[in-house]
């Protein structure tokens, strides 16, 4: 039976018992939500220095420079760690735990079977059974005898070895980032030394083409690269015509020796142009393509084709011996022709290729009329054996891929050629279908036969002799056989006991007469 | 050490005594079931547990270990009306509930008589009850939940206090029918029996193999377990165990958000609230025999293994991977905290 407590007061006796033991729990509480942020924190700052390597790395590899340098990736780590703890720290300062919250934890740390919460839990009621009133006693006799002597435990202890793994992660991802920084920075010393030694005249283009980027920032890129190539034109048509220190400028715009050949061919290729059409490389390559003029395109062309030469010359082993003559860091080089594979891959290919269609379409139009092009052509059809594939639009009329023949005339001739073959329907005949007839059985009529004793064989055993008797003495044989055989019939009459059928003569009689 | 509150006792008189009774007949049926049964103190407590919850329990073990002998041990304990049914493939529901049978009258003529079946008792031993088929089977459902049977047009109420106690073999799959989930979720608790300690089996020759054979005499009643029915249910839950247990009854159906990965991962069909009535009523039992007037989150986390674990259905891929459903509700309890949010 529930009766009404004095809430009131047993809620003061708890409080006034939970009073001490909450600033522990509220340090404790301070101190888990701190270590969480921080855990939290540690685990965000791996992921941001993995960015930050990556950025690097990326970086790196196209030649840009980088975003972020290993002492602002720190300062950016740190802050990744310590705002969040800040942030817990001030929030778990700023909330008081609750009372129920106290009893809760001091129950969990003594392992007191959730008494202190539950005494002050049903006291909070204001009414309760039998067993609710002892339950409160024996919470608060529980909670006199635990809030000093049991010490708050926390929940979940810190991971130390967890943090310090991903410390050690974190400490591994800026030290890989800042060697990735000491690296390209070897990497454009050596390549510097190796302009510097192919001679006086060549400059080092990297450094140089970055200021002048970093100094206008508002130009567009394409500009810029224009600009840039504008200005290494004059220094590179020099090592285009001499031979030896080519090799040595064909990485020139990029970081390492052999794998940008192709934007050095590109700058030969705008520096051939002449001087006439440097005005015209200036403006950009998108006022050439968005307005495309006789007179422009037509020099264009022909520096594809000297571009062409030119490669076909490197292609044919004009180049072997090419590289530094200075006797600089870097090693003279014949490209092969995977090399050439892969730099014919580049960016500047597919303009080119870009130009090339441009440039039919403008011939087609010059030729008043719109001429089938080269590159409108379809796949012939498929002359080839196999099984019949999805079937190609109708009305299409010449050109699109047609389906696979099924079968050929001749091939279906020759023994040992499979030729598809099919027949459409079903393998055999259907469900074979049995039909029972049931059948009454009918007596036939047949005479019974008559028994009679095994008569022994009469006369010799010798074999029958068929020797031709001559006509003269046929009537004399058959008279000697006849009184033969009537006299044997006689014998066999005498001795058989059986009399002979009613109204028949015998065998033998009917067989001697005729 | 602050002042002790010697003026006061520390707990009701009234339920202090209630408590101390309840344990009395707790320890006097554990005594007299030990008389004949060895060992296994936890399943002789909790099959106690569960006769003074008002629950059904299900025994499951390889043959030989004493399952048909405890029920039996604890029903001539008790003085109960006593129902065995062996189940086996050709028992039908009428055999189990009864059947409505044709009688002579006294003064001529003939009539339609009710004859109750065997589950018509007390305590009703089902012995190797997945041996029937579900039909039969689901003869029990009606039984063990509404504490009645309907045969024909008549609703007889059991009698009181009521309770099923069932058996099963877990290694023989020819000829055997799985329990149906309405009726597992019927029973209570399931538990595990299993092998004996090396002790047990020296008390075990010596009582079941010489001449004086142990003999056990009824010391309880059906009214004294309904009273102690009463007590049981008079034990607090404050609204943090209360919580406790619902969490974890959610910690066992997948894509609940207090489930677990692997409970997410293995299980097809988590626990119904039959669950949390099962710990609540378990816990209550428990924190009665702990000398405590309220339930604890430690009491629901003792009792979860029994209560839960055959009320969580496994998809294949954990069949497959023979994944055991004590290791699932090991991670549910595993998985939620005591701490009210």
């Amino acid at each position: 039976m529930s009766q009404p407590l004095e809430a009131n007061s047993l809620c003061a006796e708890f409080e006034s018992l939970l009073s001490a033991t909450r600033g522990r729990v509220h340090a404790a509480s301070v101190r888990r939500r701190v270590r969480r942020a921080a855990e939290r924190g540690v685990r965000a700052a791996v992921w941001v220095a993995a960015f930050v390597l990556l950025l690097r790395l990326l970086a790196w590899l196209l030649g840009q420079p980088a975003v972020l340098g290993v002492g602002a990736a720190a300062v950016l780590l740190g802050l990744v760690v310590l705002v969040p703890v800040a942030v817990a720290w001030v929030r778990a300062k700023a909330e008081e735990p609750s009372w129920r919250e106290v009893a809760e934890r001091l129950d969990l740390g003594a392992g007191e079977h959730n008494r202190v919460a539950i005494g002050l839990a049903l006291a909070g009621s204001g009414v309760a059974t039998e067993f609710g009133r002892a339950a409160i006693r024996d919470g608060i006799a529980s909670l006199r005898r635990i809030r000093d002597g049991v010490p708050y435990l926390e929940v979940a202890p810190t991971c130390w070895t967890r943090m310090a793994g991903r410390a050690a992660v974190i400490g591994f991802l800026i030290l890989a980032s800042a060697w990735v920084g000491t690296a390209r920075h070897r990497a454009e010393s050596a390549q510097t030394g190796g302009f510097v030694a192919a001679g006086d005249a060549l400059r080092v283009p990297g450094r140089e083409a970055d200021s002048p980027e970093a100094e206008r920032p508002g130009q567009p890129v394409r500009d810029r690269v224009t600009d840039r190539g504008q200005g290494e034109r004059g220094v590179r048509a020099e090592p285009t015509a001499a031979a030896p220190v080519r090799g040595s400028h064909t990485p020139a715009a990029g970081r390492t020796g052999g794998g940008t050949v192709a934007k050095a061919a590109t700058s030969e290729r705008s520096a051939q142009t002449g001087g006439e059409n440097t005005q015209s490389a200036a403006t950009g390559g998108t006022q050439e393509k968005e307005s495309p003029k006789p007179g422009k395109a037509r020099p264009a062309k022909e520096s594809r084709i000297t571009d062409r030469k030119s490669k076909e010359e490197a292609g044919s082993g004009a180049g072997v011996g090419r590289g530094s003559s200075g006797g600089g860091s870097m090693a003279a080089v014949q490209h092969g022709w995977s090399q050439r594979a892969q730099t014919a891959e580049g960016k500047e290919d597919e303009e080119a290729s870009d130009e090339e269609v441009e440039d039919e379409a403008e011939e087609s139009r010059q030729r008043s009329g719109i001429q089938p092009s080269l590159k409108d052509r379809n796949e012939s059809p498929s002359r080839d054996l196999g099984i019949s594939g999805e079937q190609g639009p109708p009305g299409t009329g010449r050109g699109g891929p047609t389906p696979p023949k099924k079968s050929r005339g001749t091939a279906s001739l020759v023994l040992g050629i499979p030729v598809p073959d099919f027949v459409r329907g079903r393998l055999g005949p259907g469900t074979t279908k049995i039909t029972h007839e049931r059948v009454e059985p009918t007596p036939m009529p047949g005479e019974p036969a008559q028994a009679g004793p095994v008569r022994p064989r009469v006369g010799p055993e010798r074999p029958i002799s068929l020797v031709a008797v001559p006509p003269n003495l046929a009537e004399a044989v058959r008279d000697f056989l006849i009184a033969l055989h009537s006299a044997d019939a006689q014998q066999t009459e005498e001795s058989q006991p059986v009399a002979p059928p009613e109204g028949g003569a015998s065998q033998t009689e009917e067989s001697l007469n005729p | 050490m602050s002042e002790q509150p010697k003026a006061r006792p520390a707990v009701s008189a009234d339920a202090a005594a209630q408590a101390t009774r309840f344990r009395e007949v707790f320890d006097r049926l554990k005594r007299e079931v030990h008389k004949v049964f060895v060992g296994h103190d936890e399943l002789v407590e909790n099959v106690l547990s569960v006769l003074l919850s008002d629950g059904h329990v299900l025994l499951e073990g390889v043959p030989g270990l004493g399952k048909t002998l405890l029920a039996r041990t604890l029903a001539s304990s008790l003085q109960l009306d006593f129902s065995r049914i062996q189940f086996t493939p050709d028992l039908m529901p009428a055999d189990v509930v009864g059947t409505m049978v044709l009688r002579e009258k006294e003064g001529g003529g003939h009539e339609l008589a009710f004859e109750p079946g065997p589950v018509v008792a007390n305590f009703i031993l089902a012995d190797e009850i997945n041996r029937a088929t579900p039909k039969t089977q689901s003869a029990m459902l009606e039984a063990m939940q509404e504490r009645q049977i309907s045969v024909a047009r008549r609703t007889m109420p059991l009698p009181e206090p009521f309770i099923v106690m069932a058996t099963q073999n877990p290694i023989e799959q020819e000829g055997t029918y799985p329990l149906p989930e309405a009726q597992l979720d019927r029973f209570l608790v399931k538990l595990l029996v299993d092998y004996p300690e090396e002790r047990d089996y020296h008390d075990i020759l010596l009582r079941t193999t010489g001449t004086d054979l142990p003999t056990v005499e009824p010391v309880s009643t059906g009214d004294e377990i309904i009273s102690m029915r009463r007590i049981v249910r008079s034990v607090e839950v404050t609204e943090q165990v209360r919580a406790y247990a619902i969490r974890l009854v959610m910690a066992t159906q997948p894509g609940s958000p207090h489930a677990p990965a692997a409970i997410s991962r293995a299980v097809a069909l988590g626990s119904s609230p039959r669950g949390a009535q099962g710990l609540m009523l378990m816990g209550k039992v428990r924190a009665l025999m702990g000398g405590r007037f309220a339930v604890s989150c430690e009491d629901v986390r003792a009792v979860a293994l029994p209560v839960l674990r055959h009320r969580l259905l496994l998809n294949f891929e954990a069949q497959a991977d023979r994944v055991h459903p004590d290791d699932l509700v090991r991670a549910a309890v595993s998985s939620v905290s005591e701490l009210s949010r």
